[in-house]
């Protein structure tokens, strides 16, 4: 097999306060190039964190992660540049247009032709008509299409996407998985956060179960089926995460 | 390089979309620059008489105010009142020094003084003390040899400074410029930085930015250079827009105010605008780093002002009468150097001073904004929750309490008194006008239920004793002051000019009520016992909360003579309000006090410092029957 394009090792994230929370507790998992790697787990389990530790915006207290072969507290902007990050808080600035948009991500990320993959991007997710509209007057689903192009402008090796589909009417989700299926098929790593099963079920080629900042288990549907000795995603998860608790 | 590039491009993009950000950093400097220049010219304007003297008797500076005629009669024996009606002789008190000399015109009185305040109050204090003895006759066949009827009781007065300088105007303009030029370098800076800032957490652009490849320090490179950039164009624009009024000639009339503006030659205009660049540098540092502190807008709207006012207080140390531009102040930041813009303008900044504020001022600048970017480099900046809706949602307001203080206080001290000092009643009440907005304000904003205002009306009896209060503690009040004089001398100097300045302001004992006693009564009351008191129900216990109330009391009075008594008064107005549960007893209370302390004062002022034994007498005894009386409010009161 070969080297894992994103590894996390051990990782650990406490917050601090009156009442420490750990966060992430020792969570470790790989992921290769050409799969989709899905991290499952309820709200609060410690997904949105791990994933912000992969894209060094926060920094683990303990463990490591390794990108396309950087490491991210040692090199953090070779990781931020192997990657594209899409989550509930990247949003958009409301006052450029949809281009300028794309454009400027393209500018920021290093681009060679700025203009040229701006124009790229708006062909390839039918922004055509929109090009030229701030993006606080589009609709949801397009800010979403101008949010997916912005992560994907310097064509990163590995994609990371927390919650993706969060507020997106079916139809527009269904674009999306779609999309995602595509970066599978041209061989980028995806690391895929959420708590909708279908969506792991139709995308993910392997999972991680997270509870509690914690791995419970990992493998494809079928080894989790095995695991679990149950058929449905939803109740081999609700099994491990019982058990757990 | 190019990635900065992309940045601060689409940063400059957005604001030129944004409408407010060009009324802030450029429409509004550019009517505040000239705006300043009417304030300034209303109160530094120069006598025209004065202007037109010789060398030897050169500018003058008038402060006019109306005062009653009786106040102001001079001493024969000292002051010769010729029947020309035009020149009267130096009077010498005794310092070998000519500290004021009169001049009788038609209806008006000219008293040139010393410019030093502090000495013209003693001038002012010690005239009062001639004319009180020399009531009578003699003064009046003084008057009608120059044929004043000396029934008439209403006089305009005008006092004139008498400085020989001709640097004073440009001193005096100085003194109000730095403080204006900082406002509009915090417009410029607090909005760039929120929305460059906070505005990121806020739409959520902070994780899509800092996702990217670009290396951190060059985005915080790129925000900063943004914030400073703007902060430096509200603070050119303010200049740019002193520059061309007075090219315009809008204050042609006013000599005074032109030769100070002579003083910005161009050379003089690029030391000005190095200075607006190091302040712009400090302010924009200050911006960045509570910008990245707070966690909302919600949040930052209520830090950024108190904080970043707090930063530029130091800015109205050109207003300190007889403070000059030395070492040690060369060291204050800030402060250095909107002093040396103040000696820019009188043309008195020697080489030497100028460059070692340059020096200093330029390593303050660099280190604020260090201090700011390490703010914004921090995890929490990014990713940091509020907590405030939390602690809110438990009732808890302390916090919000003091925000609220401080804001109100930074806003009153910079534009209430500089409207009290362009009119005092006008000045008055607009600040208690902002006491009394910022009182409902707060609470509205905050969300604080209305009943921690205790507005519920008291019971009558409780009503009565906070009036009988408010009518013994004056004495004892009184008594402090002259108590004080041991410790601080001057302490009554000030009282009898206080007393003469709100007493000089209004002539009708009505009107002085209800301005002076009232008004404040209904305002101050409504912001420290109403809105303050009630803010911290919950955030502390009882004891504590009212004696720092009334700390925020007496520190409001901006006088360190008036602090502990005012903070005693504090104390007995928070027990009133608390033991009645009727904010309106502290409002009773609190005016009646006011209202016995105005009439007990127009009778005459103590002239000797320290306080005999029947005096003590009496004060113990009318502070014991206050306290009494306070005992008793709230009793038998159901439970």
């Amino acid at each position: 097999m070969t080297d894992p394009t994103v590894r996390a090792h051990h990782l650990v994230k406490v917050f601090p306060g009156p009442e420490p929370v750990t966060a992430v507790d020792h969570l470790s998992f790989e992921a290769h190039a050409g799969e989709v790697f899905g991290l499952l787990g309820p709200n609060g389990a410690g997904k949105t964190t791990t994933l912000r530790m992969l894209v060094t915006l926060l920094r683990p207290d303990d463990g490591t992660v390794t990108v396309n072969g950087h490491d991210a507290i040692a090199a953090p902007d070779e990781v931020r540049a192997s990657i594209g990050y899409l989550a509930t808080t990247t949003g958009v600035y409301g006052r450029l247009t949809a281009y300028e948009m794309i454009e400027t991500f393209a500018r920021i990320q290093g681009v060679a032709e700025p203009k040229r993959r701006a124009d790229e991007l708006i062909d390839r997710f039918d922004l055509g008509d929109y090009r030229d509209q701030r993006c606080s007057r589009l609709s949801t689903g397009n800010k979403q299409k101008v949010s997916i192009a912005r992560a994907i402008v310097h064509d990163p090796p590995v994609l990371v996407l927390d919650e993706p589909t969060t507020g997106l009417d079916v139809l527009v989700a269904q674009t999306f998985l779609a999309f995602v299926e595509e970066m599978r098929d041209a061989g980028k790593c995806v690391i895929y956060s959420t708590h909708i099963m279908s969506e792991v079920e139709r995308l993910c080629d392997r999972i991680a179960i997270v509870h509690d900042g914690r791995v419970l288990a990992t493998g494809s549907l079928d080894e989790l089926r095995t695991q679990t000795g149950e058929h449905y995603l939803e109740a081999a998860f609700i099994r491990l995460v019982e058990a757990a608790s | 390089m190019s990635a900065w590039r992309a940045l601060v491009g689409m940063e400059i993009r957005r604001q030129l979309r944004q409408p407010a950000a060009l009324v802030l950093l450029v429409f509004l400097p550019l009517l505040l620059g000239p705006g300043a220049l009417l304030a300034g010219s209303r109160w530094t304007g120069a006598t025209e008489e004065a202007t037109q003297g010789s060398q030897t008797d050169p500018p003058v500076l008038r402060i006019a105010a109306t005062a009653p005629f009786t106040d102001w009669v001079l001493d024969s024996d000292r002051l010769e009142i010729v029947p020309e009606g035009r020149v009267t002789t130096d009077a010498d008190l005794g310092d070998d020094e000519v500290w004021a000399r009169v001049r009788v015109e038609g209806r008006t009185i000219h008293l040139e003084r010393d410019q030093q305040l502090a000495k013209a109050r003693q001038v002012r204090r010690r005239v009062q003390q001639v004319a009180r003895r020399h009531l009578g006759e003699e003064r009046d066949l003084a008057l009608q040899a120059i044929g004043i009827e000396p029934s008439t009781t209403t006089w305009e007065v005008v006092r004139t400074s008498h400085d020989g300088s001709a640097t004073r105007g440009g001193r005096e303009l100085g003194k109000m410029l730095p403080p204006l030029l900082l406002f509009s370098l915090l417009l410029g800076a607090v909005y760039t930085a929120f929305d460059v800032v906070t505005g990121d957490k806020e739409r959520k652009t902070s994780e899509t930015l800092l996702s990217t490849a670009m290396p951190r320090a060059h985005i915080l490179a790129a925000k900063a250079s943004i914030v400073l950039g703007s902060t430096v164009l509200a603070g050119t624009s303010w200049v740019v827009a002193v520059v061309v009024a007075h090219r315009l000639g809008l204050f042609s009339g006013d000599e005074a105010l032109l030769t100070s503006l002579q003083a910005l030659t161009p050379g003089n205009l690029v030391l000005v605008e190095g200075l607006v660049v190091l302040l712009g540098v400090q302010v924009a540092g200050a911006a960045i780093g509570v910008a990245a502190w707070v966690d909302d807008y919600r949040s930052g709207s209520m830090v950024a002002g108190p904080a970043l006012l707090g930063i530029m207080a130091p800015s109205a140390l050109p207003m300190l009468d007889g403070l000059d531009l030395t070492w040690w102040v060369a060291l204050i930041p800030v402060g250095n150097v909107a002093m040396a813009f103040r000696e820019v303008l009188a043309g008195q900044l020697g080489v030497g001073m100028g460059a070692a504020v340059l020096v200093v001022a330029s390593a303050q600048a660099a280190a604020t904004f260090w201090i700011g970017v390490r703010l914004l480099e921090r995890e929490a900046t990014f990713t940091g929750s509020a907590d405030a809706d939390a602690r809110r949602a438990m009732g808890r307001y302390g916090p919000d309490a003091l925000l609220t203080f401080v804001l109100v206080m930074l806003v009153f001290w910079f534009l209430g008194t500089l409207a009290q000092r362009v009119d005092l009643v006008s000045g008055h009440v607009l600040s208690q006008t902002l006491f009394a907005g910022a009182a409902f304000g707060s609470v509205a904003f905050f969300g604080a239920p209305w009943k921690s205002m205790r507005l519920a009306a008291p019971r009558p009896i409780d009503a009565s004793l906070a009036v009988g209060v408010g009518l013994f503690t004056p004495i004892a009040a009184g008594t402090l002051f002259a108590l004080q004089e041991l410790l601080f001398p001057g302490t009554m100097a000030f009282a009898e000019h206080f007393g003469d300045l709100l007493g000089g302001a209004v002539s009708s004992v009505p009107l002085m009520l209800l301005l002076f006693a009232l008004l404040p009564g209904l305002s101050e009351e409504l912001l420290f016992r109403g809105a303050l008191l009630g803010l911290l129900d919950k955030s502390l216990a009882q004891a504590p909360r009212v004696l720092l109330v009334a700390v925020l009391f007496g520190l409001m009075h901006l006088s360190v003579v008036r602090l502990l008594p005012t903070t005693l008064l504090g104390v007995v107005a928070g027990v009133v309000v608390l033991r009645s549960r009727s904010l309106w007893c502290g409002v009773l209370f609190h005016a009646t006090h006011n209202a016995t302390s105005l009439l007990l004062s127009r009778g005459e002022a103590p002239e000797a410092a320290g306080v005999d034994a029947a005096q003590g007498a009496a004060a113990v005894a009318c502070a014991a029957v206050a306290v009494g009386l306070v005992a008793l409010v709230g009793r038998g009161r159901r439970q």
